[in-house]
């Protein structure tokens, strides 16, 4: 879960059809800077340094950060979270 | 906390006490100085304090003392934690914590009615006195080993990036040897060395908790021409990843497939379920999602939905967020 607001800019951002050493490089649309998901942790238990790092483009060489979330399972999410929305699709 | 993260926070602090823009001592407590639009008076500092998830500013020695001096600006007013609104003459941290230091102007803490805050006073070289009414400032800290914290300078390396994620990514760099890409992650190089140094700390620090802006000197500097590296995709598309082959070290062999933007068409303008609605998954449905709470707010992402999509454009009020899969 990567913010997509950089000075100020919103992004719309999408996958570029590349990945890179196996990760997807995402691009986005009004600037089409190229983002790569990195993990910059210590590999301790509070590691997750996961940013979206801008390696090519006119953002290159800046990051958009994370926001905390996690992979799951709805039968688990859900009876914590019984006000969650779920994202509608067809 | 790991020795490795005590030399990190040393580290930091070492690069800030050049610039006094914030602080932090060796014990991993932060200090800043929040000048608000309005003079404040004590309890509203406090709360606004409490609402940054710290609290006003508990020194407890000289060196604290001295941190926080470097903070201030020589002419503002700033309040810190004491008082002894709850019975006169007996000074108490807000925060709790033990009495064990002091240092008030020679004749101070006054002992007329009202006067029950300690403010750290210009005139008085930031030695302190005991005032009411408002100061120009308040000096907030956080201690970022204390648990159950939650704050935006946190623990828990989640969330905004700040300045644990900051000592992680120094630890990693200084200690788990990096590679020249993660290395010049980290690297805002203003005097574009490609190395991480203190400089480039200070400049993320400044960013994160002054400015919010890049320092107007910050950016790749003089750039020597290199050479230009283009990937074509299967589209035709022609990707120019110069940048990251010169300066990240990037193996133009390592890009693969080139599918073509658009393959992957993102999620623009999502809309959601509620409780109750058409559609809404019973509770012990196991599918796998993708989930998050912002702003007080839970989603759900169905994981089989993004294949194919891999990112959603999604936004909470005025957070905007790309859940990516």
């Amino acid at each position: 879960m990567y913010s997509r607001e950089i000075n100020g800019e919103i992004l719309t951002l999408a996958a570029s059809g590349w990945t890179y050493n196996f990760s997807f490089v995402l691009y986005d649309h009004e600037t089409e800077t190229m983002w790569l998901p990195v993990n910059v942790g210590d590999g301790g238990p509070n590691s997750c340094g996961c940013v979206m790092w801008g390696f090519a483009g006119p953002f290159a060489g800046r990051f958009l950060h994370a926001y905390p979330s996690s992979n799951t399972n709805w039968n688990i999410w859900w009876p914590e979270h019984p006000d969650t929305k779920i994202m509608k699709t067809e | 906390m790991s020795i490795s993260t005590r030399t990190l926070f040393l580290l930091v602090f070492f690069a800030l006490s050049n610039a006094a823009v914030a602080g932090i001592d060796e014990d991993s407590i932060f200090y800043k100085i929040v000048r608000p639009a309005y003079p404040m008076t004590w309890l509203e500092a406090r709360d606004s304090a409490a609402a940054l998830d710290g609290y006003l500013a508990v020194i407890s020695d000289q060196a604290e003392q001295k941190t926080i001096t470097a903070l201030l600006n020589g002419t503002e007013t700033a309040w810190i934690g004491g008082s002894d609104v709850v019975v006169e003459g007996r000074w108490r941290w807000s925060n709790g914590e033990t009495w064990i230091f002091d240092n008030w102007i020679p004749g101070q803490p006054d002992t007329a009615a009202g006067m029950d805050y300690a403010v750290m006073d210009p005139g008085g070289i930031y030695s302190w006195r005991a005032a009411s009414g408002t100061a120009d400032a308040f000096v907030v800290e956080w201690d970022c080993c204390r648990s159950g914290f939650t704050g935006n300078v946190n623990c828990d390396s989640q969330g905004a990036i700040n300045i644990l994620d900051i000592s992680y990514l120094i630890n990693y760099l200084y200690n788990s040897g990096p590679s020249p890409c993660c290395r010049d992650l980290a690297n805002v190089d203003g005097d574009s060395d490609n190395n991480v140094n203190l400089l480039d700390v200070l400049r993320i620090i400044n960013f994160l908790y002054i400015s919010h802006e890049p320092p107007s000197e910050c950016g790749p500097g003089v750039i020597e021409p290199f050479d230009t590296t283009i990937i074509v995709d299967r589209l035709g598309k022609e990707w120019d990843v110069s940048y990251g082959v010169h300066f990240y070290g990037m193996d133009p062999a390592n890009f693969n497939f080139g599918l073509g933007a658009g393959f992957f068409p993102p999620f623009v303008n999502p809309e959601f379920l509620s409780p109750g609605d058409s559609g809404y998954p019973v509770p012990d449905d196991p599918m796998g999602i993708l989930a998050t709470t912002i702003n007080g707010e839970s989603r759900a992402y169905k994981l089989d939905a993004l294949i194919g999509h891999e990112v959603v454009n999604d936004r909470f009020d005025n957070i905007y967020v790309a859940p990516a899969y």
